[in-house]
């Protein structure tokens, strides 16, 4: 949200510079407090930020439900944010975004797909199961990225595109996740592999890139940049191209294109309409 | 005493937060060891009968220095989504009228580019508000 709401804020916000002025040293302030480590100079970034927030609040007041801003704590912490970073390092070291997530994903959808009776084994079930589907379906990912030219690899295919993991003309997919699967009501008896794919290698390269993946970015679009030399993307983009998956170029204001895989995702919040 | 609306950090009385006079008193907990009851109320700490005073415990430790700013809660969810957004969408509503104010929004949220690190918002920027943390540091 942060990251692109100054684009969509700014036209409709012609003529009120100093009201946009405040927003903009808001989103300054909120990813300089995000960095990673800091200097003096991005102290005083903060500072600057926070000199131009308070000169400029007084613009939103009669849009304030109490119309003043008295009773909000977290404007007032603002003034200790940089202190705070000063004595105790950059402030994502105290984020509580990834534990809340974990909170989000696996209490708050277990407790949801339980029934309410006798609740924690339910919910320890689902969470093992949902780790068996997400191993599974890595693996199966795995196997197919790997080699396209495996004789098996077709079987693997299929078994995704079963799982409507895989984008095909007829049949637009679903993201590469466990919320599809779940959502088709897949019994654990449907999750075997097929044969001639129990090679413990295999299994041994899909569990190390699945975990390698902890950390990495989650967004719907899978982007394709190569992180070597351009020849690795070509060849990566054959093995795409093998598989029938479409792999686009997106231009954006960026001067090296970016490849894009085009999926078309089909997100938890979307449909939401309330 | 933060649920409350009390700083954490300084004794500044909730209802004086946006014009203080004066630069408020950072708060030292041996401070308030000697304070009665309602004295110490009046600074935003609670005392209890059946419950030890932590500084009785800890002497020289001053724990609510302690205290780092949120990231998520105070920062992203607490001022963007529930102040700030509020006052830019009503700002709007009050130039361009009740529903066109929307719509502008909606309709530049909805032509961003589909790219790799950036939230899709779909045509409506209604779901931001009901969504919960999300995995991605860089989605808010």
């Amino acid at each position: 949200m942060v990251t692109v709401w100054l684009g969509p804020v700014a036209p409709p916000l012609k003529g009120h510079t100093d009201h946009f002025k405040f927003i903009k040293s808001f989103t300054d302030f909120i990813f300089i407090t995000s960095y990673h480590s800091h200097t003096k100079t991005t102290l005083k970034y903060l500072q600057d930020a926070l000199s131009r927030i308070s000169s400029n609040i007084h613009l939103f007041l009669p849009y304030h439900n109490s119309y003043s801003m008295t009773k909000i704590p977290k404007i007032h912490s603002l003034l200790y944010n940089i202190k705070c970073i000063s004595e105790m390092a950059c402030g994502i070291n105290s984020d509580t975004e990834k534990s809340d997530a974990a909170h989000q994903d696996l209490i708050h959808d277990g407790l949801r797909s339980s029934n309410k009776v006798n609740y924690i084994p339910q919910m320890l079930q689902w969470e093992t199961r949902l780790y068996h589907i997400k191993t599974r379906v890595s693996i199966l990912l795995h196997i197919v990225k790997l080699d396209p030219l495996l004789p098996q690899t077709a079987n693997c295919r299929n078994l995704l595109l079963g799982d409507s993991l895989v984008s095909t003309k007829s049949s637009p997919g679903l993201k590469p996740g466990i919320n599809s699967v779940m959502r088709k009501c897949n019994t654990i008896a449907t999750l075997a592999f097929p044969e001639g794919i129990s090679i413990l290698e295999f299994k041994v390269d899909a569990l190390t890139s699945y975990f390698s993946t902890f950390q990495a970015d989650t967004s719907p679009c899978l982007d394709l940049r190569p992180s070597g030399s351009r020849a690795l993307w070509a060849i990566r983009q054959k093995i795409y191209r093998a598989n029938g998956i479409t792999a686009t170029l997106q231009q954006h204001n960026d001067p090296d294109p970016v490849p894009v895989q085009k999926t078309t995702c089909v997100e938890k919040w979307c449909g939401q309409g309330n | 005493m933060v649920k409350d609306g009390w700083s954490p950090r300084c004794e500044i009385c909730p209802d004086d937060m946006s014009d203080c006079p004066h630069r408020p008193r950072l708060r030292q907990l041996q401070q308030y060891l000697d304070l009665s009851t309602k004295a110490a109320k009046e600074v935003g700490m609670w005392k209890f009968a059946d419950c030890p005073n932590f500084a009785d415990a800890h002497p020289g430790c001053n724990i609510v220095s302690c205290m780092n700013v949120d990231q998520l809660h105070q920062l992203q969810k607490g001022l963007i989504k529930d102040h700030t957004w509020e006052w830019i969408v009503s700002f709007l509503k009050d130039i361009y009228g009740q529903e066109k104010g929307l719509d502008l929004i909606d309709e530049r949220f909805s032509i961003i580019p589909r790219f790799s690190t950036i939230r899709q918002f779909g045509d409506t920027t209604l779901p931001m508000g009901n969504h919960g943390p999300v995995p991605s540091p860089r989605i808010w």
